[in-house]
């Protein structure tokens, strides 16, 4: 771990309450939280437990019922959509279980997604791609588009595009969730390399414990509550 | 890569199939549109050549009833009537029913005066009193090769038996159907028919002297033979004309409906199509948004792709426009009507520019209800 002990995360008395049917759901109830710069969390529990739910509300695309939630520095909840938005879009780096790439962009083009917010020139975001399809393997697909690979090859893509704005922390809800073992050994891999050699705080969903102990920290939640 | 170049990809690469039907319709809504508005255009014109000074009187019965001579030289004596003539529709096959153009029986001297016709070739006095002769349009003349001195034979239908014309003259005049039109003396159809068929008239066409003065004149003709065997029908030229073309001015009006219904079509056919992709598409759109796009950028994308598939369609549509009017056109001239019949630059124009526009229209609903999604939710939806 290479943490300077300072927070990236900070929850407390996180609270999440949806209302379904005029019944009111508590998601999140009370949730105290910690997270070390340069820490790669696992984020274990059942299914409805609310594993999702905390992670969005972390990456900044949810917004909490009562209590604080600061990440990179910023009360997250004080902030406008628009300023949110901003805000994912310098400090957050995403990671989906279905890896959610645009189908009709090649893998090159498809990186340079969260480029296209920035104010880069155009050979300046080709120098970043070229660097992040680099580090997941990926130099010699970059022209290939998401039908021509693998599932593996697809989530190392998305995880390229993760990291090629360079992020605060990177938030991923189930990455292996899709994969056979060993593109999901591949993936794992990839994360704790992005971990160990560059720093990156990341935070990960998943219900496999043999995904988790990739982490150097595991935590569990079981309705609602951290234990 | 841009925001555009996304749209440009996911109206055409994204699913191939649904873009190429959803093209293609747009692509059959513009030509139908083009060809409706054309060939109303041409039939406006048509009837918009016909002189204000003219009024038409037929068989209040039905165009097909006859009236008698003695009419003409009553609506003669009618005030603010300064010319009259007469003419009977006479129909006939020359050699093939498909070599199809308008052939009147009419008297000579008043009918060049009314239609104001002139000359082309041949002499005027030979149209007066040659028995058997007869004058062609200039259009008729170049499209059949008719010259001075032809015989051309008719068969008859309306009024049977073999007939034959000689040609005295080839004739032009501001009212441009007149080039398609063939008109030969009253008197020799007449002394041609049965006893029981003679002296009838189809129509008498009256010029006023006053345009403005026409309703009156119109009114003072039927109150003439009102209460009559025979009650007529008058009317201005130009309305007579319109239903004469349509068959009833009720066409008319469908067609316009028509038109407005084929645009409506195009709009949900694309509405349709860009809300399906949408809705396949959530999650990525949810992604999209996650990454940091906003919903402005979700908004444009989507109605790039909308006016770009509208766009598409009505500017493969003109192109096709373009051969199937001349086409159309040529045939419709054949059969005589709408000789005018050509694809315009400005139609085109126009037919682009509003399918793109309605490309635009029809992706609004789906674009804002797209770009108001919440993320958490759009991201759930998967597949
Ligand atoms: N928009 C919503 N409206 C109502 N209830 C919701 C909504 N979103 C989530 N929930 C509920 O919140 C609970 C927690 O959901 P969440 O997705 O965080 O669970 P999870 O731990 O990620 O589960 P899984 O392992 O199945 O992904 C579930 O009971 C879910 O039904
Ligand atoms: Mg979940």
């Amino acid at each position: 771990m290479t943490t300077n002990g300072k927070s990236i995360v900070e929850i407390r008395n996180l609270r999440k309450v949806y209302t379904r049917d005029r019944q009111e759901v508590v998601v999140l109830d009370g949730i105290n939280l910690d997270i070390a710069e340069g820490a790669f969390e696992a984020l274990m529990g059942p299914s409805g437990s609310g594993k999702s739910t905390l992670l969005n509300l972390i990456a900044g695309i949810d917004a909490p019922t009562a209590g604080t939630l600061r990440v990179a520095g910023e009360d997250v909840s004080q902030l406008s959509e628009g300023q949110r938005a901003a805000w994912r879009a310098r400090h957050i780096g995403f990671i989906f279980q279905f890896y959610n790439l645009l189908p009709v962009l090649s893998a090159e083009e498809n990186v340079e997604m969260p480029l296209l917010l920035t104010s880069l020139s155009g050979a300046e975001r080709k120098k970043r791609v070229h660097t992040a399809l680099g580090l997941v393997g990926l130099s010699d697909r970059m022209d290939h588009t998401p039908k021509q690979l693998s599932g593996g090859q697809q989530q190392r893509v998305a995880i390229a595009r993760a990291l090629v704005a360079d992020p605060t922390i990177i938030v991923a809800d189930e990455p292996t969730g899709d994969l056979d073992r060993k593109s999901a050994e591949e993936v794992l891999q990839l994360l704790t390399t992005l971990n160990k050699t560059m720093g990156k705080t990341i935070v990960m969903v998943t219900h496999d414990a043999h995904a988790a102990e990739a982490a150097t920290v595991q935590r569990r939640l079981d309705k609602g509550v951290l234990t | 890569m841009t925001l555009t170049g996304i749209a440009l990809r996911n109206a055409y690469l994204r699913n191939g199939t649904r873009s190429f039907l959803t093209v293609a319709g747009t692509v059959i809504a513009a030509l139908a549109f083009i060809f409706l508005r054309t060939v109303l255009s041409a039939w406006f014109a048509q009837s918009e050549a016909s002189a204000s000074d003219r009024v038409v009187t037929r068989n209040a019965i039905s165009i097909t009833s006859p009236l008698p001579l003695a009419y003409a030289e009553k609506v003669k004596q009618i005030p603010g009537v300064t010319k009259v003539t007469y003419s009977n529709w006479f129909q006939g096959v020359y050699k093939d029913p498909k070599n199809f153009f308008a052939r009147f029986a009419t008297e000579p001297e008043s009918a060049l005066d009314v239609f104001g016709i002139r000359f082309v070739q041949g002499k005027r006095e030979d149209f007066l009193h040659e028995r058997q002769g007869c004058i062609v349009g200039t259009e008729l003349a170049k499209k059949y090769g008719f010259k001075l001195g032809d015989i051309i034979p008719i068969q008859g239908d309306i009024y049977p038996g073999d007939w034959a014309f000689k040609v005295v003259g080839i004739i032009e005049a501001d009212d441009a159907s007149i080039s398609n039109t063939m008109y030969f003396q009253w008197a020799y159809l007449n002394e041609g028919l049965p006893d029981r068929r003679k002296n009838q008239i189809g129509i008498i066409t009256t010029t006023v002297q006053n345009p403005n003065d026409s309703p009156k004149v119109i009114k003072a003709i039927d109150d003439l033979f009102a209460n009559s065997d025979n009650e007529t029908h008058t009317e201005t030229e130009k309305s007579f004309r319109l239903p004469l073309l349509a068959g009833s001015s009720v066409v008319l009006d469908a067609l316009l409906v028509v038109r407005v219904v084929i645009l409506a079509i195009m709009a949900l056919s694309l509405g349709n199509t860009l809300a399906m992709g949408l809705r396949e598409r959530t999650s990525e759109l949810g992604a999209m948004r996650a990454i940091g796009f906003l919903p402005k950028h979700i908004l444009s994308l989507t109605i790039s792709e909308g006016t770009l598939l509208g766009l598409t369609g009505g500017l493969l549509g003109t192109l096709l426009a373009v051969p199937f009017l001349n086409g159309v056109g040529k045939i419709m001239s054949q059969m005589g009507f709408l000789s005018n019949l050509h694809f315009q630059p400005v139609t085109g124009v126009v037919s682009v520019l509003l399918a793109g526009f309605i490309g635009f229209l029809a992706s609004l609903a789906p674009a804002l209800a797209a770009s108001k999604m919440d993320v958490v939710t759009a991201l759930r939806r998967q597949e």
